[in-house]
């Protein structure tokens, strides 16, 4: 009885092992015979595949899918999840849209602060 | 899964221990995401020196991501052992996790040796030291996580696989695990994204 969980649990760890080795030599192999041809293409498909590693990696070695209600770590992984992409993407968007509304390079920047502070805030 | 396997996995997690260190891994998956963030941010200010694309290599970096794709499995293979009381294949297991997460560790510092040697620390440029912030971060985990295992197994060498050591041994499991999940957003975005474009 034992040894037939035992088998079963280590069939798990064998499965997301191997999960994870494909995916990451898929997305090792997008990026090196550049598959698509097209940057923004390769990027988006190579973090589409590390986002699926991560949820397998969840649910293979850290036992995710089989927690018991209620699903407290699934909840809090949920709302780091949000989070992380809150902190990412929002970081990711403030700056570029400054960078497109300012459009200055450094040389212009400075020059533009000395002016500034002879003004006068 | 049968339904034993479902109440041997209910025990576990239902613990305040787990609960509360998943909780510390969550925050601190915030803390990688910042440092993700500044990375982004830092990387086309390359200022005049080598870009992403001029330094990566990726073969490399996929030897590292291999390697510990290995050391976090064989570390859910010595937790397993252990929780089956298999002393000797326990310590393998665990022996064998901590000398992958060393060979890691290694190439890290290999790497990061040979990019100061170059002339390209991370005073060079914005870019250069976000990658060593965010790869730096990383790696002190790393050390911190083999500084845990090599602990543990001196503990449960000398007590014995007890209640107290499985606790423990569940809880490095999981930062170990977690450790690897961050490192494949690290191998894709600094790695592979740096390549691309």
């Amino acid at each position: 009885m034992k040894h037939k969980e035992y088998t079963k649990i280590r069939d798990r760890y064998i499965y997301g092992f191997f999960v994870s080795v494909v995916l990451t030599g898929l997305a090792y192999w997008f990026v090196v015979s550049d598959v698509f041809g097209v940057g923004i293409a390769t990027a988006v498909a190579i973090l589409l595949l590390a986002l699926l590693q991560a949820v397998v990696q969840a649910w293979y070695f850290l036992h995710l899918d089989e927690e018991s209600k209620p699903r407290w770590k699934t909840q809090s992984f949920v709302f780091t999840f949000i989070m992380v992409l809150i902190i990412v993407v929002g970081s990711l968007w403030v700056v570029m849209n400054m960078n497109y509304n300012m459009n200055m390079g450094p040389s212009d920047m400075r020059q533009y602060m000395i002016e500034q502070n002879k003004k006068g805030f | 899964m049968t339904k034993s396997t479902a109440t041997l996995m209910q025990k576990e997690h239902s613990s305040p221990a787990q609960l509360g260190f998943w909780l510390y891994i969550m925050s601190d998956l915030m803390l990688f995401a910042a440092f993700f963030a500044t990375y982004m941010i830092l990387r086309p200010g390359a200022n005049d020196g080598p870009s992403s694309g001029d330094i990566f290599d990726v073969n490399f970096a996929l030897v590292e991501t291999l390697v510990l794709l290995a050391s976090s499995f064989t570390c859910g293979l010595a937790y397993l052992a252990a929780k089956y009381k298999q002393k000797v294949s326990f310590t393998r297991w665990l022996a064998a996790t901590l000398v992958l997460g060393l060979v890691f560790l290694g190439m890290e510092i290999y790497e990061f040796a040979e990019f100061i040697l170059a002339g390209h620390g991370p005073d060079h440029s914005a870019f250069l030291s976000g990658f060593f912030s965010l790869v730096g971060l990383h790696g002190l985990h790393i050390t911190a996580g083999i500084i845990w295992g090599v602990v543990l197994l001196g503990y449960i060498t000398k007590r014995g696989l007890n209640k107290n050591a499985l606790r423990r041994l569940g809880l490095f499991s999981v930062f170990w695990h977690f450790l690897d999940v961050v490192w494949i957003f690290i191998f894709t975005i600094v790695y592979l994204m740096g390549v691309v474009s």
